[in-house]
C-alpha cells in the first residue's frame, strides 16, 4: 500500500504564524492572571506549597494527601492561632514524575511569598527536587517518600521527613521475614523505580546479613504500567520459593498477587509501605489473604490524633478518601504550621524552628534528628486476615 | 513451563492484536496516528463495569457466559459510539491539517477522556475491581493452569479477529476502507462516501479496542483510568511491527510482540526488566530493515 506522507508546506507556514499568535494570547492572559494573583496577596497572607501527585496513576493517594493538608491549613486559619498570619495553600501537581515535580518545585521556590513546602509522595521526585529546595533556602517537609538518600545523601538543612526511611523499614521487614515468619526461600521482585529498587536491594542485603545469602533464590524486576506478569511468575513458580517479596506500590502488587494465585504459585507475598492501602485489598480480593506488609503506622485509630483526624476529614466533606498517607500529610502540615507560628514568615527562621522544636501532631510527638529525619520511628507488620489488615509485630 | 508460557503468549497477544488493528485502520485511511484510541480502549471496560453494577441483579445475567457476552456487547457498542464522536470532534475538522496537528489533537482527546474518568467516575482515581463472571475457576492441564475466563476470552478474540478479517476482505465497507487507504482521491472519484467510510472505520476500530480493554479487565481483575496509555503504546508497536495500514500485519504483530516479551521474561535470567528493551529493539530492527512492516509485500 502506498502512503502519502503529509506534504502541506504552505499550510504549515500558516499554522506556525497562527500558533505564534495563540502563544502570544496565552502568555498575555497568563501574565495578567499572575499579576492580579500577586496583587491580591495581602501583607498578612503567607503561602505554603503542597506538591503531590494529584493526576496520573497515583492520583488517589496524592488527592487524599492534598485534602488532608488543606484540612490542617483550614483548621489553623479558623483557629486564628498563627500569630496574626493567614496561610494560603498553593496546590501543585508533581504527577509522581521527576520532570513535572522539578518544575512545580521551581515554581513554588521562586515565589518569595511561599515560605514552606510539603512535597512529594514519590521518592524519585523527592530526590530530583532536593537541590531546588536547598538552593532557594525553602524548607521541604517530605510527607511520604521513604528513599533513604532523600535525607541521608546530601545533608541539606532544608529537607525534613515525617516517615521513617526505607533502610529502617527494610531492616524491620527482613527481621519479620526471616526471624518472625521463618521463611527459607525468598524470590525478590521490584518495580524498577527508585523506591522499589531501594526496597528490594536493602531487603536482600538485610535478609542475607541475618541468615545468609542462600535465602534469596532469585531476583527480577517488572515495569510500572504493565499488567501481565504471568511470564515472570511462571518462572518464579518453577523455582518454588516460600515467599515472594515485592518492592513496589499498590496497583502492581494487587496484580502480581492475584496472578500468583491464578497460576498456582504456592508462595507467600510480602511488600512494604507503598502497598499498605485499602485499595490493595480491593484489587487483590480473596488473593490478598495471608499477605504480609510492613507499614509506617499502627491502625489509624491507635494514633494520638487518629480518630479526631478521621472525624474532621469526614466533616470537611471531601469526596475522596484520605488513603494511607493522608494522616502523614496532615501531621506534616501541622508541623509546618506550628513552625510558621513560632518563627514568623521567614524561610530561614522556619528551618531553625523545625530543627530545634518538638511538635505535637496527629501521629504523635515529632522532632527531627541531625539528618532531618523524624525521631519517631513507627514500624508495623500486618497480615491480611479475613479481608482486613491485622497487626502482628511492631518495632520496639 | 513452556506450555504455560505459550498460554501466556496467546492471551497477551490477543489483547495486543485487538488494539493494534485499530491503529492500523486509522493510519490506513487517514494517515494519522490516533492516540485517543487508548481512551476508547479504557472507556469500553468502564462502560461494561457500569453495566454489570447495574445489571448484576437481573436473572438473565445469572450465567457467566451470557454475562461475559453482555459485557463485551455493551463495551463495544458504547466505545463504538465514543469512537464516532471522537472522529467528529477531533478528526473531521482537521481532515486537511498536517498529521502532527491531528496527532496532538488526538493526544488531547486521550487526556480529556482519561482525566474525565479520574475525576467523574466514583473513586475514579483508584483501580476499579473488574468482575470475572467465572469467579476465577481454574482448569489444570498437567502443569498448565488456565482460567475459565481465559478460555472464553481466547475464543472470543479469535472470533473477533476472524470477523475483522472477513469484514475487511469480504464486505462492501471493507472494500471501501481498503480502497480509501490505497488511494483516497481515486476512491472518492469512484463514488466512495469518504465520511461514511471513516465513521465506519472508527466504529470498528473502537469496538475492537474496547473488546481488548474488557479482556484486560477480566483477565487481570481490575481496570483503571490510565490503562489505555500502556495499551496504546503496545498496540501501536504491534501495528508498526506488522506494517502500519496492514490489518493482517497488525494481528500478527500483536502475537509476535507478546511472544518476544514473554520469552524474554521467561528464559533470560533477570529478563523481565529488559523485556521492553528487547521488544522495542525488535521495533527498531523492523523500522530499519523492513520499514513497511514484516508482512508487507514490498
Amino acid at each position: 500500500m502506498s502512503k502519502r506522507v503529509c506534504g502541506h508546506a504552505a499550510e504549515e507556514g500558516g499554522t506556525m504564524s497562527s500558533l505564534k499568535q495563540v502563544f502570544g494570547y496565552v502568555a498575555g492572559v497568563a501574565a495578567a492572571i499572575f499579576l492580579t494573583w500577586g496583587a491580591s496577596a495581602g501583607a498578612q497572607t503567607v503561602k505554603i506549597a503542597a506538591i503531590l501527585p494529584v493526576t496520573g496513576a497515583n492520583a488517589a493517594i496524592g488527592i487524599g494527601m492534598m485534602n488532608s493538608i488543606e484540612l490542617a491549613v483550614d483548621q489553623a486559619n479558623k483557629s486564628g492561632n498563627l500569630g496574626g498570619l493567614r496561610v494560603e495553600l498553593v496546590k501543585l501537581d508533581d504527577a509522581a514524575t521527576p520532570s513535572v515535580g522539578v518544575s512545580a518545585a521551581l515554581k513554588a521556590a521562586s515565589d518569595p511569598s511561599v515560605i514552606a513546602a510539603i512535597a512529594h509522595w514519590s521518592s524519585g521526585v523527592a530526590l530530583a527536587t532536593n537541590d531546588i529546595f536547598h538552593r532557594h533556602g525553602l524548607v521541604n517537609l517530605v510527607p511520604a517518600a521513604v528513599h533513604h538518600k532523600i535525607t541521608l545523601e546530601k545533608g541539606y538543612a532544608e529537607i525534613f521527613r515525617i516517615t521513617p526511611h526505607d533502610l529502617k523499614q527494610m531492616r524491620f521487614a527482613a527481621e519479620v521475614t526471616v526471624k518472625v515468619r521463618g521463611h527459607k526461600r525468598i524470590f525478590v521482585l521490584d518495580d524498577n523505580t527508585t523506591y522499589g529498587k531501594s526496597l528490594a536491594t536493602n531487603f536482600v542485603r538485610y535478609a542475607s546479613e541475618m541468615v545468609g545469602k542462600e535465602v534469596i533464590v532469585g531476583t527480577d524486576s517488572i515495569s510500572v504500567g504493565e499488567k501481565d506478569f504471568t511470564a515472570v511468575l511462571t518462572r518464579v513458580k518453577a523455582l518454588a520459593p516460600d515467599l515472594l517479596f515485592f518492592g513496589g506500590v499498590v496497583t502492581e502488587a494487587g496484580l502480581i498477587r492475584s496472578q500468583m494465585v491464578k497460576l498456582g504459585v504456592q508462595a507467600g507475598f510480602q511488600s512494604g509501605s507503598g502497598v499498605y492501602s485499602e485499595t490493595f485489598l480491593k484489587v487483590a480480593g480473596p488473593a490478598a489473604e495471608g499477605v504480609v506488609l510492613t507499614a509506617l503506622e499502627p491502625p489509624i485509630d491507635q494514633l494520638p490524633g487518629g480518630s479526631d483526624f478521621i472525624q474532621a476529614y469526614r466533616e470537611a466533606g471531601y469526596g475522596k478518601p484520605f488513603e494511607s498517607y493522608g494522616i502523614f500529610a496532615y501531621a506534616s502540615a501541622q508541623v509546618v504550621l506550628e513552625a510558621i507560628r513560632r518563627a514568623g514568615p521567614d524561610r530561614r527562621a522556619i528551618i531553625e524552628a523545625m530543627k530545634r522544636g518538638t511538635f505535637d501532631t496527629a501521629i504523635g510527638r515529632v522532632s527531627f534528628d541531625q539528618n532531618g529525619d523524624n525521631n519517631l520511628n513507627i514500624l508495623y507488620a500486618y497480615e491480611v486476615k479475613g479481608g482486613k489488615f491485622v497487626p502482628f509485630y511492631w518495632a520496639k | 513451563m513452556l506450555a504455560q508460557q505459550v498460554v501466556n503468549v496467546l492471551i497477551l497477544g490477543s489483547m495486543y492484536s485487538l488494539m493494534a488493528v485499530g491503529f492500523t485502520l486509522y493510519f490506513g485511511i487517514l494517515n494519522v496516528i490516533n492516540l485517543s484510541h487508548g481512551a476508547v480502549y479504557m472507556i469500553g471496560p468502564f462502560a461494561a463495569l457500569v453495566f454489570t453494577r447495574g445489571a448484576a441483579e437481573l436473572p438473565i445475567f445469572a450465567g457467566p457466559l451470557v454475562a461475559t457476552l453482555g459485557m463485551f456487547g455493551v463495551a463495544m457498542v458504547f466505545a463504538g459510539g465514543v469512537g464516532i464522536a471522537i472522529e467528529f470532534v477531533c478528526f473531521r475538522p482537521l481532515r486537511r491539517a498536517p498529521a502532527l496537528v491531528v496527532l496532538i489533537s488526538s493526544l488531547g482527546m486521550y487526556i480529556v477522556v482519561a482525566e474525565g474518568v479520574l475525576n467523574f467516575f466514583p473513586d475514579g482515581a483508584n483501580p476499579q475491581v473488574f468482575p470475572d463472571p467465572f469467579l476465577q475457576q481454574n482448569l489444570f492441564l498437567g502443569q498448565v493452569v488456565i482460567t475459565h475466563a481465559q478460555i472464553l476470552l481466547g475464543t472470543l478474540s479469535f472470533v473477533l479477529i476472524c470477523g475483522t478479517y472477513l469484514f475487511v476482505s469480504r464486505t462492501r465497507y471493507g472494500r471501501a476502507i481498503r480502497a480509501l487507504s490505497a488511494d483516497r482521491d481515486a476512491a472518492e472519484m469512484m463514488g466512495i462516501d469518504i465520511d461514511q467510510t471513516v465513521r465506519m472505520t472508527f466504529l470498528v476500530g473502537s469496538a475492537l479496542g474496547a473488546a481488548g480493554g474488557v479482556m484486560e479487565g477480566m483477565n487481570y481483575g481490575s481496570v483503571m483510568f490510565n490503562m489505555g496509555f500502556n495499551a496504546a503504546i503496545k498496540g501501536f508497536t504491534a501495528a508498526v511491527i506488522g506494517g502500519l495500514g496492514n490489518v493482517y500485519g497488525a494481528m500478527a504483530g500483536g502475537f509476535l510482540l507478546a511472544a518476544v516479551e514473554v520469552l524474554a521474561s521467561a528464559y533470560i535470567p533477570g529478563g523481565s526488566q529488559y523485556k521492553n528493551v528487547i521488544a522495542f529493539a525488535l521495533l527498531i530492527g523492523v523500522l530499519v530493515f523492513r520499514p513497511s512492516g514484516l508482512l508487507s509485500r514490498s
